[in-house]
């Protein structure tokens, strides 16, 4: 028995190497509309319940499969389990052509736009959007400047203060004081290559990354552990290119002036007021987070204008809260009073 | 087998420990003045060096024949561009089919008209009340007509979208 054991947990444990690729983004969906490179999916619900449909907006700097890793493993598939329908935008892969994408292009070109087909789609009064990590950014970013009705916003693990940053606290002083610049780096080469922006992420997080492959180790005799492992390392090693004009503006906006807590940020000549928002606001973030800590979520909270607003801690990582098996609790209490059910 | 599993978990808590160590003496190693000034110099060498690659490229390509990324990207641009015309001629059908839907649908072209709109439709029922030979079913439906007449004729000089805005809402003032 215990040889048994043994034998799966090394077989499970090299199986990873073997190619092998569990199907993710399984969640019945068809594309509503198409622009440049992005695309609007709808997941239908099982048996609808509630009026207000769900709009996601995932991160610029990896894919949005995340949402959808696989059956039973599936934010989005929960979403529809429960009874809403849900819209994602997906921006797809940028090549070389995006380089001179902005952020304005980003949420009023997609975002903006989206929403408005998904209003049109759905024939629904009012719409929740959600953002995770930096599409939280995104969406908080659109639902200020927002004339669409918005009725809730759902930010998870959402940067928005940058006065405090997770590490390299001398570089971003750098940034500030101006001793560094990354324009002239980003101008020349114009589209960020994805292992740039992966080479970023892990020096933030974990510059050496090994402890995966012991978790993997501990439970390889797990057939639905070694396949969730798979897809997960599959997406955390699944960067994007980024446009380089988008960084630009996100550096030297975000980063170095911290504009859309000051309220400077301008979206197409349009203020960014965090106190325009004024739907039902429910931000969460993770006490654990290496990339996104707290301090960078909370401001939005007291600066928003919404009534009803409530900020949600939880104990864990930067991407525990999204790959997980049915609505986590905070959702499942929050949201469906804030839907119009039927 | 409970020995092995306890085993595998130390190992897992202790690989942690360890490489959450390791990057935190990573990270303090690289969040030095010295490491800022080294990548600021660097990071200007190598924007130049690869700009100056990039012009000479540019310049090989005329005689040897061949399309650079930034003529791929060009082409590629000339097609979003073309996407994004389509999508707003299409933005424009979807409001005229929606209008064309709501007046098939009999909805009013409304009565609530600024002052100016009004003069001219009593001047309009004035001459329809005083011709005794058109029924009222015919009444209504000029007067209908000369009332979108009216609102064309004001936007005449104006584009589509304004024209679209008026008549969406007249026709939304008109349900309500």
């Amino acid at each position: 028995m215990e040889g048994n054991k043994e034998i799966l947990r090394w077989k499970g444990f090299w199986s990873v190497f073997g190619g092998h690729e569990p199907p993710s983004a399984t969640t019945p969906r068809k594309s509503i509309w198409k622009k440049n490179k992005t695309t609007l999916w709808y997941y239908p619900a099982k048996k609808k319940k509630f009026q207000t449909p769900l709009f996601l907006v995932y991160s610029l700097v990896n894919q949005p499969f995340i949402l959808d890793l696989s059956p039973n493993i599936s934010l989005i598939e929960a979403f529809v389990d429960e009874g809403y329908d849900v819209y994602l935008i997906d921006f797809g892969i940028p090549r070389y052509e995006d380089k001179d994408i902005t952020l304005d292009n980003y949420i009023v070109g997609f975002i903006k736009k989206g929403v408005q087909k998904a209003l049109t789609h759905s024939k629904a009064k009012d719409i929740t959007v959600m953002g995770f990590c930096l599409g939280g950014t995104l969406a908080a970013i659109y639902t200020a400047i927002a004339t669409e009705p918005i009725k809730n916003l759902i930010l998870t693990v959402t940067p928005i203060d940058f006065s405090t940053v997770p590490a390299y606290d001398k570089w971003a002083l750098a940034l500030r004081n101006e001793k560094i610049d990354f324009d002239e780096f980003i101008d020349t080469i114009g589209l960020i290559p994805a292992n740039f922006i992966e080479a970023g992420v892990r020096l933030v997080t974990a510059p050496v990354y090994f402890s995966h492959y012991l978790s993997l180790l501990n439970r390889g005799y797990e057939k639905h552990y070694v396949d969730k492992w798979i897809l997960f390392n599959k997406w955390t090693s699944g960067h994007i290119p980024f446009p380089g004009a988008t960084l630009k503006q996100l550096v030297n906006d975000l980063g170095k002036h911290n504009k859309l807590v000051t309220g400077e940020l301008k979206i197409n000549n349009q203020t960014v007021d965090l106190r325009n928002i004024k739907s039902n606001l429910l931000v969460v973030a993770s006490d654990f987070d290496q990339l996104v800590p707290k301090e960078q979520t909370y401001p939005i909270v007291e600066l928003a204008s919404s009534e009803d607003k409530k900020y949600e801690l939880l104990p864990s990582g930067h991407t525990g809260l999204t790959a997980k098996k049915g609505l986590p609790i905070y959702l499942k209490e929050w949201l469906p009073s804030r839907s119009n059910p039927i | 087998m409970a020995d092995k599993d306890e085993f595998y978990k130390l190992l897992k808590m202790l690989g942690a420990k360890a490489e959450y160590q390791i990057n935190e003496w990573i990270k303090e190693c690289l969040n030095k003045e010295e490491i800022i000034q080294l990548f600021s110099n660097q990071s200007s060498h190598y924007s130049k060096a690869i700009k100056n690659i990039q012009e000479k490229v540019e310049t090989l390509s005329i005689p040897f024949n061949f399309p650079t990324k930034g003529d791929v990207a060009s082409l590629a641009k000339l097609t979003i561009q073309n996407e994004e015309k389509l999508e707003a001629i299409e933005e424009q059908i979807n409001q005229l089919n929606e209008l064309v839907r709501k007046l098939k649908k009999g909805s009013n072209i409304t009565d609530k008209l600024d002052e100016n709109e009004t003069q001219h439709l009593t001047t309009i029922e004035n001459f329809d009340n005083s011709n005794e030979n058109i029924s009222t079913n015919q009444q209504k439906s000029l007067k209908r007509i000369k009332k979108l007449n009216l609102i064309l004729q004001n936007h005449s000089s104006s584009n589509l979208d304004s024209l679209l805005t008026a008549l969406k809402k007249e026709n939304t003032s008109g349900r309500k």
